[in-house]
């Protein structure tokens, strides 16, 4: 197996953009407030939406998250134009630039394809490998590092600029409000009272390269490895999890697996808990049925708390909060939750302070419509007797 | 108990069509005591598709506690017909 | 990399274009006016069940269904979990989005179907077809611009290759845009799928196959798609595919446009001697796949297809069919 280390990371969300004042944000844990979407044409009920900063611009909402944070990936990762050439790019995003497709619709506009997301970055990076736009969902972002970890695996590229991105849509909104899935309050992951999730906007996008290419280029530093994915498909139901969450427990084995390291290696999980009733109880007897009795003092780390259901770019806004915590032995803690916490979704949310990561490997799940669902696993340097 | 056999507010084959329609069945196969979940079938997502249906059709308005009564054409139909005339029996006795 | 050889086993469409593979006519317009000239939804899928369904997922059920049949019974040996699903698509659910947003805007979401509102999602048309056929190994949707449907060929490829099924379901599914929409002219409807296993499947199960076929996919940045570094980057996907650069076939079929990106691949490929077809592209991913399904079902010149996007996006498909002496693929 060939090693993929993640040697840069950029992001934005509503906690701010670039990485280190979201690792800040997320250190002091507040609790997730999301506001009224500022959109007259939102006629629902809950148009409860995250809203991230963003420069403004010509391209598409989501492309301008995704730009900043490749910008920000690359330059962390300190690459150069030449060696950017070379690299692949992909990007997750459930539903690409929707307000290109969206009202007010602009008849002098030519046609442009929704998923100009990905080709865009590339044009940006001077990149020429290809550039892939992932479009499942929930998972997209999570789908997109697998794809980008296998490119490298299967000698394809070498370098892999990768993440997920994702903006306000008022028709997502509109269909979560008419399905019954937006929480009126917050989203609030493994509350005894949760109520649907609430969605965030944002981009996380990782450098990925194989260890060969990061050493003849002299890269000074990587945050962790990408060490294996699991990807499976419940084909139950087009919005439910199905119940037994056997296809869930199966990503989580095959990331194991693909890795090469059993579930007691793993530290930190970050789940996909995004605060619907079903979801959230069914991911939690899976992490029970992979992590047995140790899920009781296995710190999970619910992210989406914070910054609310980013879609297509949680997977990829999760893989970095997993490399950060590898990169800095240190789980974050959870917003306040006490008492609420759902007896039924039995995790280990640690709230309060930062505590220390105990083991060398991250779990981070991406679920979605369509029973999508993929679990990555992350390595951390001393995983590779590395240490720096 | 308000009884349905006499109410001309719902007409029976009309809501009969309506939620055939809905559930994609024949007028037969919508028998009035066919059960929506247990032998039509009927998943989360088409009895939402039933309840915005007949608020529309209908202009009521459904609460939780009325659509889990509603579970077969005949109950769909005493529950429409209680709502349309207004009865205001306590909400078990409305069916 | 693992040594796990695919073969095409089934191919199944549904389009204006045509429904057999090996009779397209992709030489010609497409079909015009109604849907209901050439796609038969009762004939295809059933008289029930479908309600709710946008097009593009039944145009992609009905595919899947049909190269499904052409296999012959291969789901019965691939458990479940085996099995893949490599969706491209662009403009799916445009129709479905817009139509959304006008209720969202003028009516309020109240008055969305609940039925129909899952389709919001792209995924979600692949993921009618993993319902229906028990694809549990994984699901993927790819968007970009043009490629995706080649570019499903290459990461389903990569993915069994990488472990993850010992079955492939990869294609292409559109619908037409918007009719206020620019570009909802040059609109594609249908779906085409592939049925793909390991050779050793097949040939255990006495299937003889179309043929494999390899993707290799690239990115031409506008700016600089006519560059000598573009160059290169076209020359290094044609070694990827082919071995070296000067083994191109002597027929290429590009679908693409006059944009800076097609007009400087057509350049580039025109310079190999190989003689070169440029079609008109569609605003969808459905050509290029529509040109991988024939030219796998009716063997002929065209050995190698090749898209190109306006925004870069760059793939080609090379295809290497079984030729059948008695031409039974033509009579299916």
């Amino acid at each position: 197996m060939t090693q993929v280390l993640i040697t840069g990371a950029g992001a934005v969300c509503c906690l701010g953009t670039g990485v280190p004042a979201i690792w800040q944000a997320l250190r002091a844990a507040p609790a997730g407030r999301p506001q009224w979407a500022p959109d007259p044409g939102a006629r629902m009920q809950l148009p409860l939406i995250h809203l991230a900063p963003v420069a403004p611009g010509p391209e598409g909402r989501a492309t301008r998250f995704a730009l900043a944070a490749a910008r920000e990936a690359v330059a962390d990762a300190g690459l150069t134009a030449d060696q950017l050439a070379g690299a692949a790019v992909v990007v997750g995003t459930g539903g690409g630039d929707a307000d290109h497709w969206e009202r007010p619709l602009n008849p002098g506009r030519p046609y442009a394809p929704a998923f100009t997301v990905a080709s865009t970055v590339a044009s940006a990076l001077g990149a020429h490998g290809a550039a892939t736009c992932v479009s499942n969902a929930c998972a997209a972002g999570g789908f997109g590092l697998g794809i980008a970890a296998d490119l490298i695996q299967a000698g394809e590229a070498e370098l892999v600029v990768v993440g997920g991105a994702e903006a306000y849509s008022r028709v997502a909104l509109g269909c979560f409000n008419r399905l019954g899935a937006v929480d009126p309050y917050a989203c609030r992951p493994f509350h005894r009272e949760r109520a649907g999730t609430v969605f965030g906007e944002g981009a996380a996008v990782l450098v990925l390269e194989s260890a060969d290419h990061a050493r003849r280029r002299g890269a000074v530093r990587h945050y962790a490895t990408l060490a294996g994915s699991g990807w499976s498909c419940d084909a139950h139901h087009l919005t439910a999890p199905a119940p037994d969450g056997t296809q869930i427990q199966r990503a989580m084995s095959e990331a194991l697996a693909e890795a090469g390291v059993p579930a007691s290696a793993v530290g930190c999980v970050v789940p996909h808990g995004t605060g619907t009733p079903q979801g959230d109880l069914v991911e939690s007897q899976a992490l029970g049925a992979v992590f047995g009795d140790r899920l009781a003092r296995l710190p999970v780390y619910s992210l989406k708390a914070l910054i609310g259901h980013t879609a297509g770019a949680a997977g990829a806004l999760g893989a970095l909060a997993a490399a950060l915590i590898l990169d800095r032995r240190t789980v974050p803690p959870n917003p306040a939750l006490g008492a609420d916490q759902d007896p039924a979704c039995a995790v280990h949310l640690a709230q309060g302070d930062c505590v220390p990561l105990t083991g060398r490997h991250v779990m981070v799940n991406a679920f979605a419509f369509g029973g999508n669902n993929v679990s990555l696993l992350l390595a951390g340097r001393e995983a590779e007797g590395l240490v720096a | 108990m308000t009884d349905t056999s006499n109410s001309t507010v719902v007409d029976l084959e009309q809501l009969r069509a309506t939620i055939a329609d809905v559930l994609e069945l024949s007028l037969d196969e919508l028998t009035d005591d066919a059960r929506f979940v247990e032998d039509l079938g009927v998943d989360s997502l088409i009895g939402l598709e039933l309840q915005i249906t007949l608020e529309v059709q209908y202009g009521v308005r459904l609460t939780e506690a009325d659509l889990r009564r509603a579970t077969s054409l005949h109950s769909a139909h005493r529950l429409l017909t209680a709502l349309l005339t207004e009865t205001d029996l306590p909400a078990p006795e409305r069916l | 990399m693992s040594a796990v050889d695919l073969v095409v086993t089934g191919i199944g469409v549904v389009s204006p274009w045509g429904c057999e593979p090996a009779k397209l006519r992709l030489d010609g317009e497409p079909a015009t006016g109604a849907e209901e000239s050439w796609f038969d939804l009762t004939a295809e899928l059933g008289a029930r069940g479908y309600k709710y369904v946008p097009s593009a997922a039944r145009y992609l059920l009905a595919a899947t269904r049909r190269a499904l049949a052409d296999a012959g019974p291969v789901l019965s040996g691939v458990p479940e979990a085996r099995r893949g699903l490599a969706l491209g698509t662009n403009s799916g659910i445009a129709s479905v989005i817009d139509a959304m947003d006008e209720t969202v805007t003028g009516s309020g979401a109240d008055l969305l179907s609940p039925a129909r509102a899952p389709y919001f999602s792209i995924n979600t048309l692949a993921g009618r077809v993993a319902m229906e056929h028990g694809v549990k190994g994984w699901n993927l949707t790819l968007t970009s611009p043009r490629t995706a449907g080649m570019e499903a060929l290459l990461a389903g490829d990569r993915a069994v290759r990488a472990g993850r099924s010992d079955l492939l379901l990869a294609g292409s599914a559109e619908a037409p845009l918007p009719v206020h929409t620019p570009g909802h002219d040059r609109s594609e409807a249908g779906a085409a799928v592939l049925v793909l296993e390991p050779h050793a499947a097949a040939v255990a199960r006495g299937a003889t196959g179309y043929g494999s076929c390899r993707t290799v996919a690239f990115f031409l940045p506008p700016s600089e798609a006519a560059s000598p570094a573009a160059g290169r980057t076209v020359t290094a996907a044609v070694t990827r595919l082919l071995g070296e650069p000067s083994a191109l076939p002597p027929v290429i079929r590009l679908v693409t446009d006059p944009s800076p990106v097609g007009t400087a691949l057509a350049a580039r490929l025109g310079q190999s001697g190989s003689r070169l077809d440029v079609v008109p592209a569609g605003a969808g991913t459905l050509q290029p796949v529509l040109h991988v399904a024939h030219g796998l079902a009716r063997p002929g010149t065209v050995h190698l297809v090749v898209t190109a996007s306006p925004d870069g996006a760059c793939a080609m498909t090379l295809l290497r069919p079984h030729h059948l002496p008695d031409q039974k693929r033509d009579s299916v």
